[in-house]
């Protein structure tokens, strides 16, 4: 007979493609049967350990080992262990287990063959190891169930599922919170006969008339994770079948590996250039949990294996196993309404001041983008009575208790609402309606500003923030913004110091230059009255202002400044009516004269 | 626009000068917090507490209307504009511009009546002002120093 041994090493690749050593060994078997020394009565069930029976026997003259071990010890012909050697005289090695009455094994008898597959030895010796215990009581899912579970998994994530897949009504349900401990719980299912199962959860669709009371696995939404598991592992084991069949074994532990698998419910994946990388789309990040499952898998695979040859194979042992896990997760914040209530939206709205005037009229933007949450205006109702200021449309909104709150300015265009005026700024607001329309004009200058324009524009005003970006801010907006700062009008010193400074310091920002007379005096400020604070000629950075004065005529030749222009023109500032007064040369754009008279 | 003459012997102890490559006229050190502002031409003539403080602005064609002007008989003193005004804004004092004069040789410069009848008040040094009977500007002299680049 041909007795074949096989010594399988799995080393970092594949399950799937197993790195198969083989070593062959041809005996003549020994047509005597033997006695297993295991209570005198048990044969030996395959040839192989009857030659080694009879080996020990000749060799155990004393039959201290065959016959003669305590009642606390006995041979263990089903965990023996076939090792591969260092020594290259003695290169394969049987090991067969003594084991104690505890299951602990300490010692073995260890039969060792020569190069040439000769027996040359056999010795006891001491062992280290411990030997596998494990039993698997794994109940493998269909692929329709693991199909479920992955989608269940994904719904999870924020994919939408359609309730019909993740119903699974009457089929296995998988405990995914701990898949190495498995529960025996029996679960009512919404059927007129109830489904013992061995496992529980699988995400039900609630019914109307059963209220499930089954735990939900600790899934904390708020962590994804995609982790990579990584294995490798050594085992040997003898088989008597035909050499030809030594694949059949590798593909038979990699049918058992994912069969194990699939049988935890998890969505996974596996890279067909690294086979022996399973990853995981997990909702914690914990990763022993998943490096427990696949530690779980190698031994369901390798035991299960063996019990799939059990008449052909024998000698087990993981040697050598080493799993590692890697995570890349992601924390998603709880999906939490950072919209204001009714209520924290009239507190915001009726603490609405224009730190810059000191009012209760603000952008509409300004006011959302300092809002600490979303203000969200369709909390208060709408009525009819809307009010004409200029060309704003002013609609008032009201709680729900039918107090006046504010009014939404809007006009013509699709700028959407561009002032929040505190109901008891109506007044200033219909009195200054040319000042806020300029402002708005300025604001809207280049269409709604983007996000960054408006973080911008609320930094002025703080308090010496300006300073800061007094050599980084360069945009037009930026001087556009200035421009609406005082026309608006302002009321904090502080903050207008800063500007003034600002515009001092960075008047090579515009667009235009002055003469050096002219811009020494850019920074005049109001001294006192009901501008006080505020530029004296809030205009002289503005572009718009400018253009729209010389695009009124050709203007008249100055007599003297060379190049120069003169434009006297009508127009209002501050509320009253006057002449806007611009001399420049229009080629160098140098500003030598710039005044609004009344 | 009415102007009250206060010969207190106490005038704004500040310099002006003449820019002579951008033909402006500037105070220096120069006042930047004010009321308002009055505007004489295209020159400006900064208010503060009612008072006259500074001139500053562009002033064309001064050496290109020479002229001989006589030596004004001033004493120094504030000029006081009379009136109520809304801070933040500028006034024109006359609706049209007045003439400028330049002696090149006494370095004055006048800007309207050139005529010297009356006695002026220097409410900036080297700058006086004269006024009518009414109250009202007659002309502005100026004795600045020229400053080329």
């Amino acid at each position: 007979m041909l007795l074949t041994k096989i010594n399988l090493c799995y080393t970092t690749k594949a399950l799937q493609t197993f790195l198969i050593l083989f070593n062959t060994l041809i005996f003549i078997s020994c047509k005597k049967e033997v006695i297993s020394p295991d209570n005198g009565q048990k044969k030996l069930s395959n040839e192989f350990r009857e030659r080694l029976y009879a080996e020990l026997l000749k060799k155990d003259e004393t039959r201290l080992l065959v016959n003669k071990l305590p009642s606390s010890e006995k041979l263990d012909w089903e965990r023996a262990l076939i090792r591969i050697s260092s020594n290259i005289s003695q290169p394969i090695n049987y090991e067969l287990p003594i084991v104690a009455i505890d299951g602990t094994c300490k010692r073995v008898i260890e039969f060792a063959f020569s190069k040439d597959k000769e027996l040359v030895n056999i010795r006891l010796r001491e062992f280290n190891a411990e030997l596998s215990k494990r039993k698997s009581t794994i109940i493998p899912l269909s692929e329709n169930e693991r199909t479920n579970n992955i989608l269940h998994f994904l719904s999870k994530s924020g994919l939408k599922i359609d309730p019909s897949i993740t119903s699974a009504k009457g089929e296995k349900i998988i405990d995914t919170k701990s898949p190495s401990k498995i529960s025996n719980t029996t679960i009512a299912l919404p059927t007129k006969s109830s489904t013992t199962t061995t496992r529980k959860y699988v995400e039900l669709k609630p019914s109307n008339s059963v209220q499930y009371t089954y735990p939900r696995p600790p899934m904390p939404d708020t962590v994804h994770c995609a982790t990579t598991v990584d294995y490798d592992f050594y085992f040997d084991f003898g088989r008597l079948v035909p050499e030809s069949q030594s694949l059949e074994i590798a593909s038979t532990l990699n049918y058992f590996f994912f069969q194990h698998l699939n049988a935890q419910g998890l969505p996974y994946g596996d890279d067909v250039r690294y086979r022996n990388e399973i990853y995981f789309l997990n909702n914690y990040s914990p990763v022993e949990h998943l490096e427990n499952i696949i530690r779980d898998c190698i031994y369901y695979a390798v035991q299960s294996t063996q019990g799939y040859y059990a008449d052909y194979l024998w000698g087990s042992g993981i040697q050598y196993m080493n799993i590692n896990s890697q995570s890349n997760c992601v924390i998603v914040p709880e999906p939490i309404d950072y919209s204001m209530t009714e209520a924290e939206a009239t507190i915001y709205i009726n603490s609405l001041e224009n730190q810059n005037t000191g009012d209760g009229i603000e952008f509409y933007l300004l006011a959302l983008y300092r809002a600490s949450k979303i203000l969200n205006l369709s909390k208060f109702s709408v009525a009819n009575n809307s009010i004409q200021a200029g060309p704003y449309t002013l609609v008032p909104h009201y709680s729900s208790s039918n107090q006046l709150v504010f009014f939404a300015a809007t006009r013509y265009g699709n700028k959407g609402i561009e002032y929040i005026i505190r109901a008891d700024n109506l007044a200033n607001f219909q009195s200054r309606v040319s000042y806020y329309t300029a402002a708005a004009d300025l604001f809207y200058l280049n269409g709604i500003p983007s996000e960054g324009q408006v973080m911008m524009m609320t930094g002025d005003y703080f308090n010496g923030l300006l300073n800061l970006w007094s050599n980084s801010l360069k945009s037009p907006e930026y001087w556009l913004y200035l421009g609406t700062l005082y026309i608006t009008g302002s009321s904090n010193n502080s903050v207008k110091n800063s500007v003034l400074r600002t515009v001092k310091n960075d008047i090579s920002a515009s667009e235009y230059t002055f003469t050096q007379t002219a811009e020494a005096h850019l920074g005049d400020i109001v001294k006192r009255g009901a501008n006080a604070g505020q530029m004296s000629r809030p205009y002289m950075n503005s572009p718009l202002t400018i253009n729209q004065i010389m695009s009124t005529g050709p203007g008249i030749p100055d007599a003297t400044f060379p190049g120069g222009y003169n434009w006297r023109v009508p127009g209002n500032f501050r509320g009253s009516n006057g002449s806007w007064e611009l001399g420049i040369n229009p080629q160098t754009k140098v500003i030598y004269h710039f005044n609004f008279t009344y | 626009m009415k102007f009250e003459a206060e010969f207190d012997g106490h005038c704004v102890q500040s310099i002006i000068r003449y820019l002579s490559w951008e033909y402006s006229l500037d105070t220096y050190p120069p006042i930047l917090e004010v009321d308002f502002d009055l505007a004489l031409n295209m020159l400006n003539l900064t208010v503060v507490d009612q008072y006259i403080v500074q001139i500053w602005g562009h002033l064309g064609a001064v050496k290109t209307n020479l002229s001989k002007l006589g030596e004004p008989n001033f004493r120094s003193g504030k000029l006081r504009v009379l009136g109520e005004f809304a801070e933040g804004f500028s006034y024109r004092i006359n609706s049209n511009n007045l003439p400028v004069y330049f002696d090149e040789y006494s370095g004055w410069i006048c800007i309207g009546d050139q005529k010297l009848e009356r006695e002026g008040i220097e409410f900036i040094k080297n700058c006086v002002a004269f006024l009518n009977n009414d109250g009202s500007l007659s002309s502005v002299w100026l004795k600045p120093i020229f400053v080329d680049k």
